[in-house]
């Protein structure tokens, strides 16, 4: 599951505590308080929220930009080697996509496993292949159910 | 957003509510006059579809001075459920004259003309419906006096004359299609209220509905008959609440969604134990295998409720920040799905 977002979630419950919580607060410390903490909250609900594409920009831009110097500066051996293999490890690993790339790759793997239900339900129940995938699917859900748990643990009790 | 979806109420809300209830009553109470509205208060509820208030009236009526403390129950828009008053009410009436212990319903005010919102109104019951109970000592006897009374509240609900009592306000079911049309209503709410495709949920839904139950009867279901939805007292279970989820079904469906793990009724009576006096004070019998099934469609029921509440959220009609996070509630339902039928 991927939505709410977390800046979807974020951006809402800036709005409700603005609406709902803010208007009662009388003391002005309390209001400060408050408000600071919805703007950031809006901060993290914006690209503040979404690091790793930042990360992987600078990252990736530091090891280009070394890349060249490398040959024209003299490093001690042992750093020489080590920073060479930082920088090829750095340009040669895949670029790593937004949040939102993800998301809408996540959503449309989503509704293809949707649509391969739906293709597993039209086989013959004696289908031999119907029995073996069903299992294969249900190990699948289970294995995602697990991971979601792992980020979603507030009402594991429920 | 509307004053029913506010958290805290203010002082201005209430004294607006007042002013609007001593206006409306005048058309409900035939003949009454000086009616007077006092000690309005809301009540604090973990409930997401209504918001109660309490309330004592006063009025003049052939020359008597009358009065009674009442409860207003106020729709929330954008809630974690879609549900109307009407039926709501009605069924209470059913329900009140046929002994099951309900709170009387008074009026109803569909058009929200007396506060804004629609709601309506019942009479004041003594009780409690805190969970603390659940946290006492495993030998204290009212953990099992209350979990008792809730297998009889059952029992005299699941048993109550639907057919005579000439329920018109409800979508006739039959034994056969009882479980089918909540998989069925259950099952569109989901396709309308998801947030994106969710397999696991389409997977549950395939696999109940592989599966149907027939009912052993059709009866008044509460659709939410579960411990923190009563009242209680030192004399026991003095009312169910909650009855915005009535509908005609599978008794079933009440017991196994009295079972679910946050309130189940096993931490307070074993399941056998609830299950032997449900059946001595009805007459009715528990089909183990019927009972599973409910189980499980309990599961994913509660996670589309919860999913709904997260889209009521996330699209702004509500600012209820328990609705906020719901949507996490799914992996942990699932999840025990899942074992439960491996």
């Amino acid at each position: 599951m991927i939505h709410p977002t977390p800046a979807e979630l974020l951006a809402r419950i800036a709005d409700a505590l603005t609406e709902t919580v803010l208007p009662e607060l009388d003391a002005a410390e309390t209001r400060i308080q408050l408000q600071v903490a919805v703007l950031i909250l809006r901060r993290l609900a914006g690209p503040a929220g979404d690091r790793g594409p930042y990360l992987d920009a600078d990252t990736r831009d530091v090891a280009a930009t070394v890349d060249t110097w490398l040959d024209r500066l003299t490093l001690p051996a042992r750093e020489a080697v080590a920073a060479r293999d930082l920088v090829d490890e750095v340009l040669a690993s895949p670029p790593l996509p937004t949040t939102t790339e993800l998301v809408a790759r996540y959503e449309a793997v989503q509704a293809l496993l949707v649509d391969v239900q739906r293709a597993l339900h039209e086989l013959p129940p004696e289908h031999e292949d119907r029995a073996a995938i069903d299992t294969e699917l249900r190990a699948l859900l289970v294995r995602m159910v697990a991971r979601e748990s792992e980020i979603h643990t507030t009402y594991s009790a429920w | 957003m509307t004053n029913a979806d506010r958290p805290v109420p203010d002082a201005d809300t209430a004294a607006r509510f007042r002013a609007g209830l001593e206006r409306w009553l005048h058309t409900q109470i035939e003949g009454a006059r000086d009616i007077v509205v006092d000690n309005l208060e809301p009540i604090s509820s973990v409930g997401g579809a209504r918001r109660p208030w309490q309330f004592d009236v006063r009025y003049a009526l052939e020359g008597e001075e009358r009065g009674l403390r009442a409860v207003m129950l106020v729709k929330v828009p954008g809630g974690q459920l879609e549900t109307v008053l009407d039926p709501e009410f009605a069924a209470l009436r059913v329900l009140h004259a046929h002994g099951v212990p309900t709170a009387r319903p008074l009026w109803i005010d569909p058009d929200g003309v007396a506060c804004g919102d629609p709601c309506f109104f019942t009479e004041w019951v003594p009780g409690t419906a805190s969970l603390d109970l659940m946290q006492r000592p495993v030998d204290d006897p009212q953990r099992r006096a209350v979990a008792l009374g809730m297998a009889d509240v059952a029992a005299a609900l699941h048993t109550v004359d639907w057919e005579s009592a000439g329920v018109d306000f409800l979508p006739i079911v039959t034994r056969e299609t009882a479980a089918l049309a909540q998989l069925d209503e259950w099952e569109d709410t989901f396709l309308r209220q998801r947030m994106e495709p969710l397999p696991v949920l389409v997977y549950a839904f395939a696999w109940l509905r592989d599966r149907v139950p027939v009912a052993s009867r059709v009866a008044m279901v509460h659709g939410d008959f579960r411990f923190g939805n009563i009242l209680y007292d030192e004399s026991g279970v003095t009312a169910m609440l909650d009855w915005e989820m009535v509908h005609l079904g599978d008794p079933l469906e009440d017991l196994a969604w009295a079972h679910r793990t946050r309130w189940s009724l096993e931490q307070l009576l074993s399941i056998d134990e609830f299950i032997a006096r449900y059946t001595s004070a009805s007459g009715l019998a528990v089909d183990s295998g019927a009972f599973h099934w409910h189980r499980m469609f309990a599961e994913v029921k509660h996670t589309v409720i919860s999913l709904t509440a997260a889209r009521s959220f996330t699209d702004g009609r509500t600012t209820w920040m328990r609705h906020a996070d719901r949507a996490s509630m799914a992996a942990p339902f699932m999840a025990r799905f899942l074992r439960a039928t491996a």
